[in-house]
């Protein structure tokens, strides 16, 4: 992406000053409540017992610094509207097993992607059903009908115009109950080189995608036509049929494997680039897909029985990394050299290409054949299908790809090298020296602002991505089961100034479940809240809460 | 009591330690908050999937049945498979044990050597001025965090004159065919410095107080005077006589330090970006890949417990004085 | 391999001095004690090295206790209407009155050194006298009863010398949950070993010597030998392990946290050197962010270390410097 369009006027973050202007919110004095004039205090007669106190998990500062930081500015805030809030800090490991597998939090916060489509993550995590089973999705415990009938409708509609009211429906709701609520926008950031590369293509799944490295220009100061990346710690395991979780695994398979389907930037079937060039879907439990062919790396042919033979083993094996989309598939079927029909167990209909289609790696059929099962299996020099294959990987240190001379595509890029650095300082040394010529994994940091705004060699693409930095409530956990409670913290989240001072200005507020990334799907209409500690109170207070010196009380009985 | 003797029973408290710590470890793991299945289970899969990955990590058997075969593996040197990449974990120790061995060794020999020299140097002067600083630098090389060194070598040397590398074991287009390639080459010299340096550092000081103080004791026994008396040169009394007998307790440490340092480079190895085993497993914990964290731990604890088998049974062959008892 | 044994006693010829018929029982006791510390201390303090380390651990433990009044703000407190992140120290010409500039999250550094004291002195104190305890008391138990107690004790030892320091830790607290407790058990674990080990064959040469033969002739309980004849002359290797373990389990702490494993709720100096180095100080060359807590940690640690080899040069006359 040009320069132009990105925030031109980052925040001058040496200018100590201005800051203040942006921090309005947080004007309220640290301490009690009642030495902020602006309160309005109730009768202590009226108050009745404090609300409980409710736990905030954090993660560790070395895990995610900015986010650390993030949530200890928010948990000020919250505290000084009168609500008792104690942040813990949790290891990731913990932290994220004590939320998505125990139900046991008061409230959390984290990033999540849903992806080319918003339709599992929908269904995952407000689905009625989920809240009453500890692991499966639903950890802020709400329970809705309505929302339970918008899902299915999302689901199973073929009527986009259908599915875009569902999806606005359920924004509404979800602005409103609060189970959630989104607090930055993660945009997807690529700094790189701008005398080695350029040509990056604006896609809501970043730019290590396909898509982006069919697309890639290599400029002249580029010597040896490459990607040259970094991960910080080893690449493990080449397996398709495991750790697709990964970003680092993802990132390099999207280079060393053909994907069933791929979306275009404006997420629709990009024919060109998917192995399924055709997709027809007869009814709304069959899929029927034509496929390219061509060569694996190993010179065995490629085409669509392979396709037929990746949908089997999901039948037979249901492989974990892949078990939503296994339980939807019931049959696969090779029609003729170039077609396969698959079956459904169930209605899908718009989201089907997003839950069947996109998520799938081809698999060779005669290096899998009879593995079983084959998500247990260590790949390391794996049979590659896409524009890539592995030339050299040294686990510790490295792993170099090349182009292959015989894939269906033509493109700039020769191969894509990464080493691995765990340390940041010594990324930016190798980046300034062009010795890396992308940062492959950026995040908004003093690093990159400094150098985006020092550095003339380096120009950032950025376009917004599927996720959010967002907050989970548990909805079961009193006073958090108060939709004013809720919506009070809602309220008191300063996002303009997380934005300017947490995040240098790369991620911008947000404020719907759904992002603009997602265009039609996104509701730009959703209730908003204030960033103000006031408004905070006074949802408080409207609800019949009362508010002492000593912070938040029910009402005396 | 025979030598013999002493080695079968040295041998036989050998693996008692050996299992007591691998029992240790399987009570700790068991113990621990939280059930080792939540990290490879994901909240979108099928009940029957969780199922059969728990059965793929012998997580459903009965405990004493987990505990057998913890212990079966531990001998046969099978230690599981990682929750993380399903790689071996002997396969994972085979690919970072050898980098730490080296780091290791290249520090520990700069340190004893050094440490030999010095602190035989310090006794010898007992009393003066540089005995002292020999003592003080020793005591600051012990109480300097290995690590506050290494980002303080990094910052100076690395970001601010450039001159050593940043971190790694070899540079970006070094493709070294084999592992006695690389370790022979300028290349990985030239990354091995700093951080061997650094934590040869932090290791001198120990060599160097111990050399010093069986220094100080031999130099108190008669014989020092006999050799004297003889009129022979100091420097021969002081090389040939005192420090020759005052190194075999030295050398004893020496190979007790090799079993500790294994684990003890993890600092060195953070800092310092070196694909090392104890980086690896900081990470095996860090990210709850158990089968590689226990894994790992029993391969550094059986170093240590075995070096210092080797370290006793060196002693009791070298000094003629030690009695078995 | 304890080369302690044959070290000369100072303390073997006490007995003599008492007289048991004029003075009462308790008061004797305390005699005996008073005088094995006060000897122990005139030697000791004869080191000025040893002084330096009693005087900086004594300055840092006052530092502790009044760090309210010192420190100019909270370790974790910020202004969030201004949030002074990355400041320069104000006398290099950085706003505000952070006189070691602030920390990326807004911090006053200077505050953070001077709480940062407390965890220290808590957990090297703290493991140092369980370390010390723990293992004296297993080394009197063992040496004075011998035999199958004995040989029990000693291959519980046996199996800590087999425990790796910092792995053992690192496992623990990532087990036990990250914080300052399970950092000084997991240290205690580990470094009890060295005091129990050597302790012990101090106490079973004791054991035979003539004062403890003829306490026990005169059938005096166990407990009063061990107490009155035995434990007064291993105090100067309790007090080396225990100076030790000062040093060790500071070390420890602020290796654990640079690791990011440690105690996530309390600014310590480990903690601080960790987020200095996760926010990438070093190349940002704040080096007033990171330097103070390292120099902190090694004044503490060689002060430790500087008191330990004060008592092993009581405990053994050969190293002292005298010619």
């Amino acid at each position: 992406m040009p320069r132009d369009t990105s925030p031109v006027d980052r925040r001058a973050f040496l200018k100590k000053a201005t800051a203040a202007g942006g921090a309005a919110a947080l004007a309220a004095n640290a301490g009690c409540i009642g030495d902020d004039e602006d309160t309005d205090l109730d009768d202590e007669d009226d108050a009745g017992d404090p609300l409980p106190s409710f736990e905030y998990f954090n993660n560790p500062e070395d895990y995610n610094p900015a986010r650390h930081d993030l949530i200890n500015i928010i948990a000020q805030n919250i505290q000084e509207v009168g609500l008792d809030v104690e942040v813990e800090v949790l290891e990731w490991a913990t932290l994220l097993s004590a939320v998505v597998d125990e139900y046991d939090f008061g409230m959390s916060t984290w990033s999540q992607f849903p992806g080319v489509d918003p339709a599992l993550n929908i269904t995952s995590r407000y689905t009625s059903d989920h809240a009453d089973e500890p692991g499966t999705g639903n950890y802020h415990g709400y329970q809705d009908e309505r929302m339970d009938e918008l899902i299915d409708i999302q689901n199973e509609t073929l009527d986009f115009d259908e599915r875009v009211d569902a999806i606005h429906e359920i924004q509404d709701m979800v602005a409103e109950e609060i189970p959630m609520h989104p607090i930055l926008m993660e945009m997807e950031l690529m700094p790189h080189r701008n005398d080695q590369l350029d040509g990056w293509v604006d896609h809501i799944e970043g730019y290590h995608r396909l898509t982006n490295y069919v697309n890639i220009e290599v400029l002249d100061d580029n010597p040896d036509n490459q990607l040259r990346g970094y991960w910080t710690e080893a690449l493990e395991n080449m397996n398709v049929w495991d750790h697709a979780g990964l970003s680092k695994h993802q990132h390099l398979q999207s280079a060393l494997q053909e994907r069933v389907m791929w979306m275009d930037p404006d997420l629709e079937h990009d024919e060109e680039l998917s192995f399924a060039h055709t997709i027809e879907r007869p009814d709304d439990e069959t899929i029927v897909l034509e496929c390219h062919d061509g060569t694996w790396s190993d010179g065995e042919e490629k085409n669509a029985e392979d396709v037929a033979f990746t949908y089997q083993v999901l039948i037979d094996q249901t492989p974990s990394q892949n078990s939503t989309t296994a339980s939807f598939v019931e049959s696969s079927e090779l029609i003729d050299d170039d077609t396969v029909e698959i079956g459904l167990n169930e209605p899908l209909g718009l989201s089907a290409e997003a839950l069947i289609l996109y998520p799938m790696y081809v698999a060779p059929q005669h290096v899998w054949e009879g593995v079983d099962p084959v998500e247990d299996e260590l790949v390391e020099d794996p049979v590659t299908g896409g524009m890539m294959t592995v030339d050299y990987w040294d686990v510790g240190q490295e792993i170099q790809l090349v182009a292959r001379d015989d894939f269906r595509l033509d493109f700039e890029i020769e191969g894509i090298f990464w080493q691995i650095i765990p340390e940041t300082a010594t990324i930016w040394e190798n980046f300034e020296r062009g010795d890396i010529n992308y940062i492959t994994f950026a995040q908004p940091s003093r690093e990159l602002y400094e150098a985006d705004q020092e550095m003339d060699e380096m120009s950032i693409a950025e376009v917004e991505g599927s996720g959010w930095t967002h907050m989970n409530i548990n909805m079961r956990e009193p006073p958090l089961d108060e939709q004013a409670v809720r919506q009070a913290i809602a309220h008191s989240i300063p996002k303009d100034t997380l934005s300017e001072e947490v995040y240098y200005d790369y991620y911008p507020a947000a404020h719907s479940y759904i992002n603009p990334s997602y265009g039609d799907l996104h509701n730009p209409d959703v209730k908003q809240y204030d960033q103000s500690l006031e408004s905070a109170q006074e949802t408080l207070q409207d609800a019949g809460f009362v508010i002492t010196d000593d912070g938040a009380h029910y009402p005396a009985e | 009591m025979s030598k013999i003797n002493f080695a079968v029973r040295r041998t036989f408290q050998l693996v008692l330690t050996l299992w007591a710590i691998a029992t240790l470890l399987f009570a700790m793991f068991r113990l621990m908050p939280g059930d080792p299945t939540t990290y490879i289970i994901a909240e979108t899969m099928e009940p029957e999937v969780q199922e059969a990955l728990i059965a793929r990590y012998g997580l459903d058997q009965p405990m004493h049945i987990q505990y057998w075969e913890f212990l079966v593996g531990i001998v046969t040197l099978d230690l599981g498979i990682s929750f993380h990449s399903s790689r071996e974990v002997r396969g994972i120790i085979a690919i970072y044990l050898p980098n730490t061995i080296v780091l290791m060794i290249t520090a520990l020999v700069v340190a004893y050597v050094f440490g030999v020299i010095l602190g035989t140097i310090a006794a010898w002067n007992r009393g003066e001025g540089s005995e002292k600083s020999a003592v003080f630098l020793a005591l600051l090389q012990q109480s300097t965090p290995s690590f506050w060194t290494g980002l303080i070598v990094l910052w100076i040397f690395g970001a601010y004159l450039d001159v050593i590398p940043m971190s790694g074991m070899t540079s970006r287009d070094f493709r070294p065919e084999s592992f006695f390639h690389m370790i022979t080459s300028l290349d990985f010299l030239w990354h091995l410095m700093a951080p061997a340096l650094v934590l040869a550092f932090y290791m001198m000081g120990y060599p160097l107080l111990l050399m010093r103080n069986n220094m100080l004791e031999v130099l108190s026994e008669d014989f020092i005077d006999v050799c004297r008396a003889k009129g022979l040169k100091e420097r021969t009394v002081m090389y040939k006589h005192a420090a020759r007998n005052a190194l075999l307790p030295v050398v004893t440490a020496g190979a007790i330090a090799i079993g500790y340092s294994v684990g003890g480079a993890i600092l060195i190895e953070t800092v310092f970006s070196w694909p090392g085993i104890g980086r690896e497993m900081v990470r095996a914990v860090l990210r709850r890949d158990y089968p590689v964290a226990q894994g790992t731990f029993v391969m550094l604890a059986a170093a240590v417990v075995i070096m210092n088998f080797v370290a006793d049974l060196l002693y009791s062959w070298l000094d003629p004085r030690v009695t078995y008892d | 391999m304890s080369q302690q044994d044959q070290s000369a006693n100072i303390f073997s010829n006490l007995e003599e001095y008492g007289d048991a018929d004029d003075v009462d029982e308790r008061q004797r006791q305390i005699r005996l004690w008073k005088e094995s510390l006060g000897e122990q201390w005139e030697l000791l303090t004869d080191d000025r090295m040893v002084i330096f380390g009693m005087i900086t651990i004594a300055v840092f433990g006052v530092v502790a206790i009044i760090a309210p009044l010192l420190a100019p703000y909270g370790p974790t407190e910020r202004d969030t209407m201004a949030m002074l992140r990355w400041e320069d120290p104000y006398w290099m010409g950085g706003a505000g009155d952070h006189i070691l500039g602030t920390t990326a999250e807004g911090y006053d550094i200077l505050s953070q050194v001077i709480y940062g004291t407390r965890p220290a002195l808590i957990v090297g104190l703290t493991a140092a006298v369980f370390c010390a305890g723990v293992g004296t008391s297993v080394a009197l138990v063992a040496g004075y009863y011998g035999g199958r107690v004995d040989d029990f004790l000693m291959r519980i030892v046996d199996i800590a010398y087999g425990l790796p320091l910092l792995p053992t830790v690192i496992l623990m607290v990532a087990m036990l949950g990250p914080s300052f407790v399970n950092v000084i058990i997991a240290v205690v674990l580990v470094m009890w070993r060295a005091p129990a080990r050597v302790i012990r064959s101090q106490v079973l040469s004791l054991r035979e010597r003539p004062f403890v033969q003829a306490a026990q002739i005169t059938g005096a309980s166990d407990w009063r030998i061990i107490t009155r004849h035995i434990a007064p002359n291993v105090l100067p290797l309790t007090f080396l392990y225990g100076a030790f373990a000062i040093a060790w389990g500071i070390l420890t702490e602020a290796g654990v946290s640079f690791i990011g494993l440690g105690d996530p709720s309390q600014v310590s100096w480990g903690t601080m050197l960790q987020g200095a180095h996760t926010n990438n100080a070093l190349t940002h060359g704040t080096w007033w962010w990171f330097i103070p807590p390292g120099i902190c940690i090694t004044l503490v640690v060689i002060s430790g270390f500087l008191i330990g080899r004060g008592y092993e040069e009581v405990t053994n006359p050969a190293l002292r410097n005298e010619r």
